[in-house]
Order: structure tokens, then C-alpha cells, then sequence
């Protein structure tokens, strides 16, 4: 057991790992503690790494030699197509994901995630999603038109099989549990810091993963709805990336690199904070250029979304344009050199410590610098039009990629390993894995450069013999299996240390930040005491602080209330304004996550029916989700003698739950962003773009209906306005009031879509309009469900001037409602009629 | 390096280009490959050196100072003079490879309708249809107008320029040249489907004369 | 929200940068579609002197920018008040480099023609 348990302190820890466990046996399932469902994300992730590391493996065993036929054109097709898939959405950013989750919380000094829940079902959404997309595998219908499904070549025409639907909709369900990762993650590290870690004293690792946190919020989007749309293409026929009905093919290609850009970095910026973290703890002092590595980090996170047509640089967009794209792809270079000497800085100034996992930073800092600077040549027009679409660029993402994100990765295993099994790693072992790896990878890929230059294209499952290519590809899978044996020693090495690694001591590297001050191995509470961390470098300043935490010596230290508490703080100092109340093991997240897995099982197989009647029931389980919340009896009743200093979290008006709304209007905000795009762009690009003589809906009904819907709106903020100021009465009525017309207007746009001569089957012009007002109506029904709901739950008591929080959690639906109802009218109705119905 | 392993051949090999396009980006290739291997052995061995040097005692100012000097140095002046001096280079090398018109004269035109898996090569003013096989004149710019017939595909003949990509519904140009006459092979460089790897083609570049001769023939053949 | 230690200013640069980086690319792609100007102009047409103009006008704003953050930072001591100086400093790197890379993607069009 650990080390800072003691017979003083025994009784009250016992008590917390009761309050914070997970329920035994299959209760497990119901886990929603971030120590769990963070490994569960870790564990997972790696597993389907495997997977996709023996795609890797069938397919280097067929280019081995030329003309082989191993794999039919078919078979290649497919495990190509999932290799990129499994490994950039089913490894890369779930394992990232998790051990942010795991670690976000230790490292701000708090006990948990702000969303627990939220973190299960994404738990649930990624399994069952990767679980449907790997599945497709092994019934021969895996999608075979590449991880980047371009169109047409993914429509229905020429890919008739489900290939593309498995994708499309296990990514999208994949997608819900990156999303919700997402805001859970810049929730957390906004406002649940320890106390007085303002900004400025937050770990480094928190602002990359603040930033990879805010990026995927809003880089994932644009693939959702991308993916959206290209199964409405395939599964119902409306058009949108179809030349005939005015669809662009190329919309596709802006929706999935949109999101395909951002999400290199998503997958970068985790790595770096890796690095980040452990070369001053190696290199045993604080690290140098904090400010300039943030600086970074903020550049980085918006000029990655600047670069991502150069992905599209041969599609025949003006050079013009390209040079834009050309020109930010550059300017990246510039944090990422600045964060590299920053290290070297760092460096330079200690005294380094040459453990394991300091060697796979090595690999790491060799292959990445290559990886980025082949990537500056490929940011470069004249240059890519050669190697474009080659394996010259297999070669450059596979540097940045295992460079940038599969290095720090195992380096961070490694280097939290002792953390989760409290036992050290093998040297000898660990090393053989180091180098096997790196020796094995720089076979594989760097002659895979020149592969590249000499011709040879990607996705292609055979070549001829005698076109310079034979060598080099016999070169490359040589390299591929050794590094698949070093990966097998790291795998056995790590597995085997849980047995036979000699245990750990406390913080066993020396490291500076809270997440060494737990016990080891892990608890699910992470700390019996929340302490004020006004500095940088936690335990370098005061070794001894996790006894005194362990000891209760700090705030939140009784747990004898039973209930799940960590500290609620302002986003920018760090001060303590509020007690979160955390709920406990639940089964709604597996049970929302199961039936989503229906509606998502429902329309593969085209069973719309089960598809409908599945959905209702989601909804209807995330709805019974949100009814346990607040004063519910299951989360945190009113009591007579209330705590106020600090206040609960519900008896405020400024909870997480804002917050979250918030951040998830902005991803949302993204989506809908997304769909106007598309729209500008049909109508500016598609090459047979047509827009029938005057627009299809009626427009005073229209207008009317947006009046209601104004109206809805301002009644609800009519009595959030006087809840703020102290005054319930006839809050409920309000409530009800503003819920009916909202369903007036719910009505009335539902009656202007079906009443508009639409269509969709034939006309891009006519599919959008629809999805647009699909959207809207969704939104419209949701915020009137919720307003009633928020009626009822006064009724119960459960919302009320002592627990006023909700109503402003809502509010903000309500804004966003509006605002994308009229920004909608003003593209789709006034636009037009503007430009003369062109 | 190259020139070791097999010379630097092969028929589709970019590095040994046969047309301006595709020779200035083997020299931005070469240009660039030397340079970036320069600053990443840089960065090597600063870092190898930094980490095994004994830094004595730093105080808070000096590594403040150090810092800064680092960063400013490594992680903005060295980007930022390598960016401009590739891009001084490559912005007007990439502006000559466009389709821009001709001082003198019109290029060249030649259509081709890329299909899954082939390639249609007709004339426009005479009725030479041609599959997988392009014919040009040695020493003249030719404009290839790209259109598909169903989904995307991708020309390219790496000897003689960089790639364009077909798509549906667009014509895209694409400008290239062989230097002399000769066969170079091409192929289609996006993803298309099952027979993707087997879509290939060649450019036969004549002598003028030879060509004009062969457009002769050919239409009279017809 | 437009004080200088409002953790907002930290990205505001860039937020601007990216809304012109939008608006460039946006306008170019219309611009071609609208009037495309003929390709023997070369580099001298309207849209490219339109987005020259505005590049030029929104680098300059985000360099006044940088240079208000920068003057705000070293007036504050460095143990008091340095919530604000961090916020400020980093937030000056950022307008700077944010007009940097604003007048880098703007470049381009004094030599390649809009449309071709």
C-alpha cells in the first residue's frame, strides 16, 4: 500500500476510497471516476493500436516485393482504408484523451473531471463505435475508399456496399465521445483548479491540453457534419457533394480537411506537453520559456486551422489561394521551433538524468525535427505538385505522426507508469524496446522519402518490378517488422512490470507537479485534501506536501457527509468561489451509450424504424440524465443548514454546467458555422450549382415563426432576469409559458418544411435548405423540451431561488436558437432574394 | 545519396526530371534537402550538447536571458530567414510552372477524360482519340484540360511536371513539357478504386516536325 | 473585456488574424467568380490591390495592438501584479506575431495572378 498512509490517517482515507470508489464487480461498469475511465480510454486505445499495427503489418508484407499477390486490389483497399482510420480516431486521440483525463484532474490538484458522467458515455460512445467500425473487418465490408473517403469514390454509386456507412457512422458516434472529452477537458482546467493556481501557474501540460481540448471543440465539427451529409447522400439521396444537382465534390474535401488539418495538431500538442513535462523533470530544473511555450501553444492552436488546404494543393484551386495556405503551413514552423528551443534552453541550464523514458523523448526530438521539416517542403506549392499523393508524404506523416505523438506517448508511459502500478519499469527491456523502435521506424520510413521521389504512389497494392521502387520497399518492411518486434518488447516490458517491477517510492523521478504528490498506486480520489497551490512547481517547493495532503491538512478534508466535493475556482486566478458536487457511480451513461450504439446499429442496417423508436429513447435517457441533477434527491438535496463558504455550486448562478453549455454552443456554433460554409460555397463554386426561380418556403409563416420563437426567448430571459434578482414568483408559469410558444413556432417551421416544394433528391440548393431547417427544428424542439422541463422541475422544488443555477445553464440554448434561426433566414431567405435568386 | 542507390532513374523518378517544371522542383528538392539537412544536424547536436554539458550555477536572471536568447535566435530568426529564403525561391518557381499565356503563341491543347481505369487522350480540331498514350512535341508547352468521367483521378508524369487532379465536373490545366523526345510514363495519383494502381499512361514526346507528321497521319488514318 | 489583463487579449490577435485569413481567402474566391480579371494582368489587378489594402490595414492594427500590451508590461514591477503583466506580455508576442503572419499570408498577391 502506499507510503503516506499511516495509522493517523487510515480511517479517513478508508472513508474516501468508499465515497470515491467504484462499485465491485460488474458495477464496474457504472464507474464514472476519471482514474478509471481515463485508463479505460488508454487501455482501449492501445488495443486497437494493435489492430491497426497488424493492418500495418499485412500491408508492408505486400509491397514487400513487386507484383506479389498476397492481398487482392480489394483486401489492400480496405486495410489501408482502416489502418489511417483505426489509427488516427480509434488510437491517436482517444489514448490522448484518456491520459489527459486521467492526469488534467492530479495536475490541478482536484479529485475528478467537472462531467464524471460525460466522461463515461464518451467512454461508452468509443468503444461501442470503435467496436462497429472494427467489426467491418471481419465481415468483409470494411470501407475501401481511404480514411479520407473522398467523393464521389465514397458515394453510393461507386461504393455500393456498407463500407462507407460503417465509417461514416462509427466515426460520427466516435466523434460524440471526442466532443464531449473536449468540453469536459476546458471546463475542468477553467474552473476546478486548486486553489490560487491562477493562469500563470498552471502546469504546462494543462495549456496543451487546454488547447488540444478547445481544438477538437472546434475542429471536430466539420467532419460531423461532413459525415452527416454524406450519408444523407448515400442512405436518403439528397445531394451535396453530386456534380449533377449542384453538390461539389470538392465540399467534401474542405469539410474533412477543415477537421483533418486541426486534428494533426490535436494529436501534436498532447506530445509536446509530454515533452514539455519531462525534460525539466530530467533535466531537474523548472522549465525555461514557460511564457514563450504558451505563446506558442496559442499560435499553434489557431494557425493550424489555417493550413488545411494544403492537403488540397493538386485539386486546381487558384495558385493564388494556395500561396495563402502555402504561407500559414510556414508560418507554424515558427512555434514549433520556438517551443524546441525552449527546451533546449532548458537543457542547457540542467543537470540531465538519463532515465528511460528520456531516450524515447530523444526518438522523439530526432524523428520530429525530420518529420517538420519535410514538412516545410511540403508546405512549398511548386514542390508538393511532385510529391503529393506519393510515399513521400507517407513518409513525412508517419515522422510527424510517430514522431510527434507515439514517442512522447511511450515516454509518458513510461514515465507515469509507477503512478498507476506503483512499481518501476525494466531498464534492460525498455531499452531493447528504445531502440528497436527507433532503429526499426528510421528503416521503414526514411528510405520511404526517396520511395516517394522515385515515383511511387500511395494506395497503390502492387507495382511493377524495375521501376526503382523494388529495393526500397523490401527495405521498408524489413524496417516495419523490427519495429513491430520493439513494439512487442515495449508491450511485454510494461506488462511484465506490473509483476516484477521493484516498487516505486513516492514521486520516484523527483518531478515538480501535484500529480506526484497522490498515492501510489493511484487512489480515485487523488487527494484526502485539496490544497492552495500558488506556485508553479508544487513539490520542488515543498517535498513533503503529499503527507500533509494525505493528512487532511487542507480544504475539502471530510468526507463523512458522503458525497463527491472537489473545489469550484475562476477561470483566470484560480481562486476558490464555489464547492462542486460531483454525482456518483452511475448506469445512465452505459445505458445512453448502448442505445445510441441502437440508433447507430438501426441505420447501417437500414432499419430506420428501430433507427427512430432507438433515438427516441436516447433522448428520453439523456433527458432522465439531466433530471438527476442539482437539489434531486440523487445528487444534492437542499438541507436547512446549507454550506456558504464557499456555496454549492447549484446555489449559484455561475456553475460548470454554464460553462459546458457554453463551450458546447461553441463546438455546435462550429457545426452550424460549417453548414453555412457548404452553403456559400455550393452556391459560389459548385460547378452545376442551380437555385430554383423564387425560394421554396413560405415566408411570412417563416418570419412568423421566428417571431414566436423571439418571443419564447424573451419571456425566458423575462424570468431569469428576475431569478437573478432574488424573485421566483410565477418563474414556473413563465417557464410553461415560454415553452408553449415555443412549440408554436416548433409547429410552424415543421409546417413550412413540409409544405415547401422541396427537392432534396435532386437539387444541392434544395438539400441544404433542408438540413438547415432539420437543424434548427432540432434545436427549437430541444430548448422547448428543456424550458418544460425546467417548469417541472420547479414544481419539484428542484429548481428555486436557493437552487437557481439551471435556468442560466439553459439560457444559452436559447440564444443560440435564435441567433442561428435568424442568421439562417438572413443566408437562405434574404441572401438570395438580395442577389436576385442566383 | 540517390545517385548511389540506382542512379536516380527509374521511369517515374521526379529526380530525374525532363521538363523545366519538374527540374526546378528537383532543384527546390535538392536546394531544400541540403539546407533542412544542415539546420537539423544543427539542432542535433545543440541539443546532444545541452544535455551533456555541466551547466554550472545559472541564476534566475542568467537563464532568464539565456532563454530569451534562445528562443529569439532558434525559435524566430532561424524559421523565420529559412522560410523567407524557401520561399524567395519557390514562390516564383511555382508562378512559372502555372498555365499563365504565352509570350508568343498558344500552347499546345489536349484534352483528357480520366475514367476508372483509363485514360481518353483526344485533339481538339481534328478527331485523333488516343487511350493511355499521349503524343506532344519535344520542346514545346502543352496545356492538358483534365476532365472526369466519374471520379477523382490524378495526372501525372513525374519526368515532366508536378500532378493535377481530375475532378468531376471541373476542367483543371495543366501545363508540361519534355525537354526531348522520348517515352515518359505516367500514372494516376489519387486513390480511384480497385484498379488504381494499374491506371497508366506515357507521354511520347516527338521531334516538331515528327509530330506534325504524325498528326498528319493520324488524321488521314481515321 | 478590452482591459489589457483580460485573458481574452490572449487570443484576440489571432482571432483577428484568422478573420482575415477568412475574409482573404473568401474574397479571392468570390473576387474570381464575380469579375475574374484576365490572367495576362497578372499580379496587377483589383483584387489583389484590394487585398494588399486591406492586409496592410489589418496588420497595422494588430501591430498598434502588440505595441499597447507591450508598453502596459514592464510598467508593473515584477512580484506585484504579475497576472497582468503575464497576460499582457504573452498577449503582446501574440498581436505580434499574429501581424507577422497576417502580413506573410497577405503576401502573396504582389506576384501571383488571382485567378489562375
Amino acid at each position: 500500500m502506499s507510503e503516506l498512509r499511516n495509522t493517523g490517517n487510515r480511517g479517513r482515507l478508508e472513508q474516501f476510497d468508499r465515497v470515491w470508489g467504484n462499485l465491485p464487480g460488474w458495477g464496474q461498469l457504472s464507474a464514472v471516476n476519471h482514474t478509471s475511465v481515463g485508463l479505460r480510454f488508454v487501455v482501449t486505445g492501445m488495443v486497437f493500436f494493435l489492430i491497426g499495427g497488424i493492418l500495418a503489418m499485412l500491408l508492408r508484407t505486400q509491397l514487400a516485393l513487386p507484383e506479389q499477390d498476397i492481398l487482392s486490389s480489394n483486401a489492400y483497399n480496405q486495410i489501408f482504408s482502416m489502418h489511417g482510420t483505426v489509427m488516427m480516431f480509434l488510437f491517436a486521440i482517444p489514448v490522448l484523451e484518456g491520459a489527459a483525463m486521467y492526469l488534467i484532474p492530479k495536475m490541478i490538484g482536484t479529485r475528478d473531471l467537472v462531467f464524471p458522467r460525460l466522461s463515461a458515455l464518451g467512454y461508452y460512445c468509443y468503444l461501442f463505435g470503435g467496436i462497429i467500425i472494427v467489426s467491418s473487418l471481419f465481415l468483409n465490408m470494411a470501407p475501401d475508399a481511404g480514411w479520407f473517403m473522398y467523393t464521389p469514390l465514397s458515394g453510393s454509386f461507386y461504393s455500393p456496399g456498407l463500407g462507407p456507412d460503417f465509417w461514416l457512422l462509427g466515426i460520427t458516434f466516435v466523434e460524440i465521445s471526442a466532443m464531449s472529452a473536449g468540453v469536459e477537458l476546458v471546463v475542468s482546467i477553467l474552473r476546478t483548479r486548486a486553489n490560487g493556481m491562477s493562469l500563470r501557474k498552471m502546469p504546462i501540460f494543462c495549456w496543451y491540453i487546454l488547447a488540444m481540448a478547445l481544438m477538437i471543440v472546434f475542429g471536430f465539427p466539420p467532419l460531423i457534419l461532413g459525415s452527416i451529409l454524406l450519408e444523407l447522400e448515400r442512405a436518403a439521396g439528397m445531394v451535396f457533394f453530386e456534380v449533377a444537382g449542384g453538390g461539389d465534390p470538392l465540399l467534401w474535401q474542405h469539410l474533412f480537411w477543415l477537421f483533418g488539418h486541426p486534428e494533426v495538431y490535436i494529436i501534436f500538442l498532447p506530445g509536446a506537453g509530454i515533452v514539455s513535462t519531462l525534460i525539466p523533470v530530467f533535466a531537474q530544473r523548472p522549465l525555461l520559456g514557460y511564457r514563450w511555450i504558451v505563446l506558442a501553444i496559442i499560435l499553434m492552436g489557431f494557425i493550424s486551422f489555417g493550413l488545411w488546404v494544403h492537403h488540397m494543393f493538386t485539386v486546381g484551386i487558384p495558385s493564388l489561394a494556395l500561396a495563402f495556405f502555402s504561407m500559414a503551413s510556414m508560418l507554424v514552423a515558427i512555434p514549433t521551433a520556438i517551443q524546441f528551443f525552449a527546451w533546449i534552453a532548458t537543457l542547457w541550464t540542467g543537470r540531465v538524468v538519463f532515465h528511460l523514458p528520456m531516450l524515447w523523448i530523444l526518438g522523439f526530438l530526432i524523428i520530429f525535427v525530420a518529420g517538420g521539416l519535410t514538412g516545410v517542403m511540403l508546405a512549398l506549392v511548386p514542390f508538393d505538385w511532385q510529391v503529393h499523393d506519393t510515399h513521400f508524404v507517407v513518409a513525412h506523416m508517419h515522422y510527424v505522426l510517430v514522431g510527434g505523438m507515439l514517442f512522447p506517448l511511450i515516454a509518458g508511459f513510461y514515465y507515469w507508469l509507477p503512478h498507476v502500478s506503483g512499481r518501476m519499469p525494466s531498464d534492460t527491456l525498455g531499452r531493447w524496446g528504445f531502440w528497436l523502435t527507433f532503429i526499426g521506424f528510421n528503416v521503414t520510413f526514411l528510405i520511404m522519402h526517396l520511395t516517394g521521389l522515385f515515383g511511387m504512389p500511395r494506395r497503390v497494392y502492387t507495382y511493377e518490378a524495375g521501376l526503382g521502387w523494388d529495393l526500397f520497399n523490401l527495405i521498408s518492411s524489413i524496417g516495419g517488422f523490427i519495429m513491430a518486434i520493439g513494439i512487442a518488447a515495449v508491450i511485454v516490458d510494461v506488462l511484465l512490470h506490473f509483476r516484477f517491477g521493484r516498487p516505486a517510492r513516492q514521486n520516484p523521478w523527483n518531478a515538480d507537479s501535484l500529480e506526484w504528490a497522490v498515492e501510489m498506486p493511484v487512489s480515485p480520489y487523488n487527494f484526502a485534501s485539496l490544497p492552495n497551490v500558488p506556485t508553479r512547481h508544487p513539490l520542488f517547493e515543498d517535498p513533503a506536501l503529499p503527507q500533509d495532503i494525505a493528512d487532511g491538512k487542507f480544504g475539502l478534508a471530510d468526507v463523512s457527509h458522503g458525497r463527491r466535493e472537489i473545489y469550484g475556482s475562476q477561470a483566470g486566478t484560480g481562486k476558490v468561489m464555489q464547492v462542486i458536487h460531483l454525482p456518483t457511480n452511475s448506469w445512465l451513461p452505459l445505458q445512453s451509450g448502448a442505445i445510441i450504439a441502437v440508433v447507430c446499429l438501426g441505420l447501417l442496417t437500414k432499419s430506420y424504424w428501430v433507427a427512430l423508436v432507438a433515438a427516441v429513447f436516447a433522448v428520453l435517457s439523456l433527458l432522465r440524465w439531466s433530471w438527476h441533477n442539482g437539489a434531486h434527491a440523487s445528487s444534492a438535496p437542499l438541507t436547512a443548514d446549507e454550506r456558504t463558504d464557499p456555496p454549492l455550486h447549484s446555489r449559484t448562478f455561475n456553475s460548470p454546467g454554464l460553462w459546458g453549455m457554453n463551450v458546447a454552443m461553441m463546438g455546435n456554433g462550429t457545426l452550424y458555422a460549417s453548414l453555412l460554409f457548404g452553403w456559400f460555397y455550393l452556391w459560389t463554386a459548385a460547378p452545376q450549382w442551380q437555385a430554383p426561380q423564387e425560394g421554396p418556403l413560405a415566408l411570412w409563416p417563416l418570419l412568423l415563426s421566428g417571431a414566436l420563437l423571439t418571443v419564447a426567448a424573451l419571456v425566458f430571459r423575462y424570468a431569469v432576469g428576475r431569478l437573478r434578482a432574488g424573485n421566483a414568483k410565477g418563474m414556473q408559469g413563465l417557464f410553461w409559458i415560454s415553452s408553449v410558444i415555443g412549440l408554436a413556432h416548433f409547429a410552424l417551421l415543421l409546417w413550412v418544411l413540409l409544405s415547401a416544394p422541396l427537392q432534396a433528391t435532386e437539387l444541392a440548393h434544395d438539400s441544404v435548405l433542408t438540413v438547415m431547417l432539420m437543424y434548427l427544428l432540432i434545436h427549437s424542439g430541444l430548448s422547448t423540451v428543456v424550458t418544460a422541463m425546467q417548469a417541472m422541475r420547479v414544481q419539484f422544488g428542484y429548481v428555486s431561488v436557493r437552487v437557481p443555477y439551471e435556468p442560466f445553464v439553459v439560457w444559452p440554448l436559447w440564444v443560440y436558437t435564435l441567433a442561428i434561426f435568424w442568421l439562417a433566414v438572413a443566408a437562405f431567405v434574404w441572401l438570395p432574394m438580395g442577389w436576385g435568386g442566383s | 545519396m540517390c545517385l548511389l542507390v540506382t542512379g536516380c532513374g527509374g521511369p517515374f523518378s521526379a529526380l530525374d526530371p525532363a521538363g523545366p517544371s519538374a527540374t526546378a522542383a528537383s532543384w527546390l528538392w535538392w536546394g531544400m534537402f541540403g539546407y533542412f539537412t544542415l539546420v537539423m544536424l544543427v539542432v542535433f547536436a545543440l541539443w546532444f550538447y545541452a544535455m551533456h554539458r555541466d551547466p554550472g550555477d545559472v541564476d534566475q536572471q542568467q537563464s532568464q536571458r539565456l532563454q530569451n536568447r534562445w528562443v529569439i535566435w532558434g525559435g524566430l530568426v532561424l524559421p523565420g530567414v529559412s522560410l523567407t529564403v524557401v520561399l524567395a525561391f519557390g514562390l516564383p518557381i511555382g508562378r512559372a510552372m502555372l498555365p499563365l499565356p504565352l509570350e508568343h503563341g498558344e500552347p499546345l491543347r489536349l484534352n483528357v477524360m480520366a475514367q476508372q481505369w483509363r485514360w481518353d487522350v483526344s485533339y481538339p480540331d481534328s478527331n485523333i482519340v488516343l487511350e493511355d498514350r499521349l503524343v506532344i512535341p519535344a520542346g514545346e508547352p502543352v496545356d492538358v484540360h483534365l476532365n472526369s468521367a466519374d471520379v477523382i483521378h490524378s495526372f501525372w508524369v513525374p519526368r515532366l511536371a508536378g500532378k493535377l487532379d481530375v475532378i468531376p465536373g471541373r476542367t483543371n490545366v495543366i501545363r508540361i513539357q519534355a525537354d526531348q523526345p522520348g517515352t515518359y510514363r505516367g500514372h494516376c495519383a489519387e486513390f480511384c478504386g480497385a484498379g488504381h494502381a494499374h491506371m497508366h499512361f506515357v507521354v511520347e514526346a516527338l521531334e516538331p516536325e515528327a509530330f506534325q507528321t504524325w498528326l498528319m497521319q493520324e488524321q488521314a488514318d481515321e | 473585456m478590452f482591459s489589457i489583463s483580460h485573458p481574452i487579449q490572449l487570443v484576440m490577435g489571432l482571432i483577428i488574424w484568422s478573420g482575415w485569413f477568412a475574409v482573404l481567402y473568401g474574397l479571392q474566391g468570390i473576387g474570381c467568380n464575380v469579375a475574374p480579371p484576365a490572367a495576362e494582368l497578372g499580379p496587377w489587378t483589383w483584387i489583389n490591390a484590394l487585398l494588399l489594402g486591406l492586409g496592410a490595414c489589418v496588420t497595422l492594427l494588430l501591430l498598434i495592438a502588440a505595441y499597447r500590451c507591450w508598453k502596459a508590461g514592464p510598467d508593473t514591477s515584477a512580484t506585484e501584479d504579475s497576472h497582468r503583466k503575464f497576460i499582457a506580455r504573452i498577449s503582446g508576442g501574440i498581436y505580434l506575431l499574429s501581424a507577422v503572419a497576417a502580413a506573410a499570408v497577405t503576401l502573396p498577391v504582389v506576384i501571383y495572378p488571382p485567378c489562375v
